[in-house]
């Protein structure tokens, strides 16, 4: 991987729903080895911009280019193969899998075990079990849950599982990572735990793109800002041209207005 | 539902028990009855756990899986009496033409969600038992079709309730390991992921279309099978047994030996086996008390009848018991 | 009989029948609507609405229109007590499990209706004497028109009560929001109640107006609920007008095929329409809900 290297686009990507324009002709580009932040009020379209990158959403019109290969319209479960990774606003873990199960879950892509192989538990079947299980442990460590690996997703603290669902999205080595909101609900310890992960992540050559509220970690953690309002691009540039740019004071002092 | 339950350690300990168990049965049981009614507990051990796979772990549902039943049970017999192929050929062929018969009936109608693939499958159901009454120049119609061969072993002929017995047992067994082989692989962790949350197991990669239709391929087969099997125990078949009714009966197997639970199987089989021939003593009131016994236990314990015999014995309280969520 | 009149004839047929099916996918959506749940138990109401008017008409000695009022209302009834159970599970089962409880329910409704009223087929008297009505070479027989009649007029009643009666608007809100509808003050589980208490209402008028053409037996109502599901399905899930255009249009194409190409294959028509609909076209031919859940 080459840090800095665009590895993926987004062209003048629109998403309606009905007459709803949830995102209105946004593009960027996404570099392997920097953290992205995508940030706006509520209701920006941020969420939808992320589901559309990852193809839970089909743009309505516009266009997706992983390394310059259109993939638009590709479906969801293909994007993991592009090298694109992610985590869910409200946390989407395998609740009755163990902890340890669902990281498995995410090395999917990297098995080849079918189902006809697995009916006869074949050896090359049990040599890859091994495997992917000895491979999950590592990203568990990396996370430090892998001491709870056996116990239920379900049972574990909100921290955790969404530290395990960043884990699981790890597992698939991904080129470009996607979170959306992964601080949400956490306290300050384990948002700051966060960030330091999220910077290793990005050490390491891995593109992360990043949605989130806490104004404090996104500032401190990236290096370019994506603003969105109303489903508008308003501005992009590092956190500091962003913070002093007047339309985004606007746009977050408009929000706040309107939620006196 | 958890199926971490069923730990391998567990499971390898009940194997030999219940191998051992089933073994030594016909030497307990005197009455060629009861033998007899042992052999459809096994066949439909082996529908239920297919239907399983598809309803409690993929998360599809059918109200047709007679149909596959039939067309393995339909197939054996055409091969075997108008080609006359030896019945082995004839039992190894039925499941293939019903898992084609899956495969081609599966690729549209898994696109469908909830009702819609509840009804498509009933449909289907509905127009393969037409045709085992209407084309009679394959099927016999209404009369069926006598003079199955029996299943024979070198020169030994397996006629007696109590040799048939140990072959469907052997096979029942048989898919119960594959079907946990399964259900505790890559394959099986898949299906469950997509059972739990669809959107994050495509994130993850998994090809969530590709796996409903090897599940439901992979059920007809076992209903091939056992149609085959069912063929040449009672040596004719007809199309009463593979009607919507036998359907609904299946899917009642299933959920009352529990979603999800491969031995549940064993247990669901059973139980429907047994209470219908408990219930044909009592001749008219029969299917009343079989609508009634339904309506309640669907009321009462949709968990099925294992899980809530053990949540009432054990009150277990790890992991949240999460209800079977059949359809999304 | 020549190829016109001959297909006249099947036409004709199929608009009497198939006026049958149209009340009964109306059942299925009014439910559908207003729960989500595919009663498969609403071919049995048809079957006792029939079975009831017969007996009652025999038992009680009352005119014709009376016991089929009686009729009506009881099966109305059992519909109500069948909503009960349902909202009762309403919010812990799966739709597997309902669709379940109301297969359980059509069952023990059958069984009840064999013991009752034994196995063979008992007829209903026509409701109007008369000759046959020839049209052109085809023969009409007059229960027809009264099933065209009843039927339009069904309909009418059901369209007035949705769009002019504030609880008929009270109804559709639960459709279309039920945690709105809550919010405004409606009391959702009695329109639940209500909605099968009129679809079984109205299925027990299709069984009664085509007992006079069919006889009325204890397994008339399986084969009618499923052909009207597929009705409905046909029409569009879930709306009102796709129900009727999809109960002609499966009647008539039904007696075409089974008089012109195979009888045998009849009753395999409607689900063979049912699959084709579902694959090519889910939210059937005049909109509805989609059926791929999108």
């Amino acid at each position: 991987m080459t840090t800095g290297a665009v590895f993926l686009e987004a062209h003048d990507v629109t998403k309606r729903f009905g007459g709803l324009t949830a995102v209105d002709s946004v593009s960027f580009t996404m570099k392997l080895g920097t953290i992205k932040a995508l940030i706006g009020p509520n209701g920006a379209g941020k969420s939808t911009m992320l589901n559309m990158l990852s193809g839970v959403y089909l743009p309505t019109s516009g266009r997706i280019s992983v390394r310059t290969v259109d993939v638009t319209g590709q479906q969801a479960h293909k994007f993991v193969g592009l090298g694109i990774a992610r985590t869910f606003q409200t946390v989407q873990l395998f609740g009755n899998m163990t902890v340890i199960e669902n990281v498995v879950m995410g090395l999917h892509t990297k098995c080849k075990t079918g189902i006809i192989q697995s009916a006869l538990r074949l050896p090359s079947v049990l040599r890859e079990e091994r495997m992917v299980f000895a491979s999950a442990m590592e990203h568990l460590e990396r996370v430090g849950l892998a001491d709870r690996a056996s116990e239920l997703a379900v049972n574990l603290p909100y921290g955790q599982q969404r530290m395990l669902e960043i884990a699981r999205a790890m597992a698939s080595s991904p080129e470009m990572l996607m979170l959306d909101e992964p601080a949400a609900g956490l306290s300050m310890k384990e948002t700051e735990h966060l960030a330091l992960f999220v910077q290793e992540i990005r050490d390491s050559g891995i593109g992360v793109l990043v949605v989130d509220h806490d104004m404090r970690l996104i500032m401190d953690i990236s290096d370019e800002v994506v603003v969105l309002d109303h489903g508008k691009k308003i501005a992009e540039g590092t956190p500091r041209e962003v913070q002093t740019n007047p339309s985004v004071i606007t746009a977050y002092l408009g929000e706040e207005a309107g939620d006196e | 539902m958890d199926a971490r339950s069923q730990s391998p350690r567990y499971h390898f300990l009940a194997f030999p028990i219940v191998g051992a168990l089933l073994a030594a049965l016909p030497f307990a049981l005197h009455n060629n009855y009861y033998i007899g009614v042992m052999v459809f507990i096994g066949i439909h051990t082996i529908l239920a756990l297919g239907l399983n796979l598809l309803m409690g772990y993929a998360g599809q549902v059918s109200l047709g899986h007679a149909a596959f039943y039939g067309i393995g049970a339909y197939t054996t017999a055409i091969l075997t009496t108008m080609l006359k192929w030896p019945p082995w050929v004839g039992l190894a062929c039925a499941p293939m033409v019903a898992g084609l018969a899956a495969y081609l009936i599966g690729m549209p109608t898994l696109k469908l969600k909830g009702h819609y693939l509840a009804m498509a499958t009933l449909g289907f159901g509905m127009i393969v038992k037409i045709l085992f009454v209407e084309y009679y120049p394959l099927t016999g119609g209404t009369s069926g079709m006598t003079g199955i061969p029996p299943l024979s072993l070198g020169k030994l002929q397996l006629v007696d309730d109590r040799q048939f017995y140990y072959v469907v047992w052997f096979f029942a067994l048989m898919l119960i390991w594959v079907s946990y082989n399964i259900v505790e692989s890559r394959v099986g962790r898949a299906l469950r992921a997509v059972h739990t949350s669809e959107i994050a197991a495509a994130s993850v990669g998994v090809d969530i279309a590709k796996y409903k239709i090897q599940v439901f391929v992979l059920s007809g087969v076992y209903s091939g099978l056992a149609g085959a099997l069912y063929a040449h125990y009672i040596r004719f078949v007809n199309p009463d047994p593979f009607g919507f009714m036998f359907s609904i009966q299946l899917v009642v197997m299933v959920v009352v030996g529990g979603m999800a639970s491969i031995w549940g199987a064993i247990a669901g089989a059973s139980a429907i086996t047994l209470l219908s021939q408990v219930l044909q003593r009592f001749e008219d009131y029969e299917v009343i008390v079989f609508g009634a016994i339904l309506v309640l236990v669907m009321i009462y314990m949709p968990q099925g009848l294992t899980k809530s015999i053990v949540d009432l014995t054990a009150r277990r309280r790890s992991a949240k018991p999460s209800k079977p969520e059949v359809l999304p | 009989m020549d190829l016109t009149s001959q297909i006249l004839q099947y036409v004709l047929s199929g608009i009497t029948v198939g006026a049958i099916y149209a009340i009964i996918a109306l059942g299925f959506s009014l439910i559908y609507n207003a729960v989500e749940i595919v009663n498969l138990a609403q071919g049995e109401f048809v079957m006792l609405g029939a079975m009831l008017a017969v007996y009652v008409l025999q038992a009680a000695g009352v005119p014709l229109f009376a016991a089929v009022l009686i009729a009506i209302v009881v099966v109305g009834g059992v519909g109500a007590l069948l909503g009960l159970a349902a909202i009762h599970r309403l919010k812990k089962s799966s739709p597997l499990s309902l669709i379940i409880i109301t297969i359980g329910a059509s069952i023990f409704f059958k069984g009840v209706a064999m013991h009752l009223w034994g196995k063979d087929a008992l007829p209903l008297p026509a409701f109007s004497s008369g000759d046959a009505i020839e049209v052109h070479g085809a023969v009409l027989v007059p229960q027809s028109l009264w099933i065209f009649g009843i039927t339009a007029l069904m309909l009418l009643g059901v369209y007035i009560f949705y769009e002019r009666t504030s609880f008929g608007k009270a109804m559709r809100a639960v459709a279309v929001n039920k945690h709105g509808a809550r919010l405004v003050g409606i009391n959702v589980n009695r329109m639940v109640v209500w909605a099968f208490a009129i679809s079984a209402a109205l299925g027990a008028v299709g069984g009664i107006i085509v007992a006079p053409v069919t006889l009325a037996s204890y397994d008339m109502g399986t084969m009618l609920g499923l052909k009207g599901f597929c009705a409905a399905i046909l029409g569009g899930l879930g709306s009102g007008g796709g129900a009727i255009a999809g109960g002609l249009i499966l009647g008539i194409l039904e007696n075409l095929g089974a008089g012109l190409i195979s009888s045998a294959y009849k009753d395999a028509i409607a689900f063979v329409v049912m699959l084709l609909i579902l694959f090519v076209r889910p939210s059937g031919l005049f909109g509805g809900r989609s059926a791929d859940g999108r």
